[in-house]
């Protein structure tokens, strides 16, 4: 079944909330993963393991750390579980 | 500065090549960047002209490797292993020269290193309110098997947090090995497909750790020439680490990808 667009930031978002210990109102596509986040692959892990779980996926750390922002991986994520 | 052991993940990557006398291995922190550590590593393994002709440049999925001139004098002789990481402003480059006519197993040479630096109050709170389900995602059934008997919630979180560190330090060394000896046979997708639920790391005997790789990771280290991946874990009260070597067998033309 399709997941929506929004469906999918609003997930995105809160597990951006979760692993980076953030307010979820601060969550906007335009934060950049490694400057803003300073994510590193065990952010990574955890990112993926908590996607994965929520959409039934199979998303790599290296597919996620390849997206500049949350807008970017939105988009991946929308192809991944979409497709 | 904050307290590091570096000569535990130097040793570390001794101890993992059996103290075997055609592998020279260094490693060296720095509070800069990741490559000034890798430098500060390679000035130890290079006689001071070469080191100038050794350059560290990065692969498309941003490993690093040395890029060499031919006229360095020991380069047909040797073959160089890099891996660095960077954590809590502390970055640890480490190096391995191996020469292969020294090496008294030519069949199990290390083709990869790789290095992982974790301190807990960077990933201390990473398992925090993981469901079962989610945990699943992360660790195989006997990886959470072996970290649920301890008692103690931080000795459980400890355990993982090690568990991670090897991981990682495995991707990498399998990384390195797939650059070096065995890209032409695969794509970079099919690296970009595996994740760290591609490496088990089980710890049956104390201190002992066994990596079983399977999936994509398997599949690369299968064609990289990879036979085995040996790691240590480098636990201290403030922080984890590894050290993996990738061993196998060193492919002639298997090339320089960038």
């Amino acid at each position: 079944m399709a997941v929506s667009k929004q469906e999918l930031e609003q997930g995105l978002y809160e597990t951006i909330a979760k692993v980076f210990n953030k307010d979820i109102s601060t969550v906007v596509p335009t934060i950049r993963f490694k400057e803003d986040l300073g994510i590193k692959s065990v952010h990574g892990m955890k990112l993926c393991a908590l996607l994965n779980y929520k959409f039934n996926i199979k998303l790599s750390i290296a597919s996620l750390i390849e997206c500049a922002t949350l807008g970017d991986a939105v988009n991946m994520l929308d192809q991944v579980v979409n497709s | 500065m904050c307290f590091l052991d570096i000569d535990a993940f130097e040793s570390a990557a001794k101890t993992l090549c059996m103290n075997n006398a055609g592998v020279e291995c260094v490693a060296v922190r720095s509070a800069e960047k990741s490559v000034d550590a890798l430098k500060a590593a390679l000035r130890r393994i290079f006689s001071p002209q070469d080191f100038l002709k050794a350059k560290i440049k990065k692969t498309s999925y941003g490993l690093p490797f040395i890029s060499i001139s031919n006229n360095v004098s020991d380069v047909q002789s040797r073959s160089f292993l890099v891996s660095a990481t960077y954590d809590h402003c502390v970055a640890i480059g480490i190096a391995a020269a191996v020469c292969e006519p020294y090496c008294s197993v030519r069949h199990q040479l290390p083709i990869g290193i790789g290095i992982d630096l974790m301190f807990h109050s960077t990933a201390g709170q990473l398992f925090t309110g993981c469901s079962a389900g989610e945990m699943e995602q992360m660790f195989t059934k006997q990886e959470l098997q072996e970290a649920s008997v301890q008692p103690d919630q931080n000795k459980v979180t400890q355990i993982l947090l090690a568990k991670v560190s090897m991981k990682e330090a495995a991707f990498k060394s399998v990384s390195e090995a797939y650059f070096h000896n065995g890209g032409r046979k695969m794509t970079d997708e099919e690296l970009i497909r595996a994740d760290f639920m591609d490496v088990e790391v089980t710890e049956i005997q104390p201190d002992q750790p066994k990596i079983k790789l399977s999936g994509y990771l398997c599949r690369v280290a299968e064609a990289s020439g990879v036979n085995r991946v040996t790691v240590t874990a480098i636990k201290r009260k403030s922080y984890v680490g590894a050290v993996a070597l990738a061993m196998g067998v060193r492919i002639e033309d298997g090339g320089n990808r960038d």
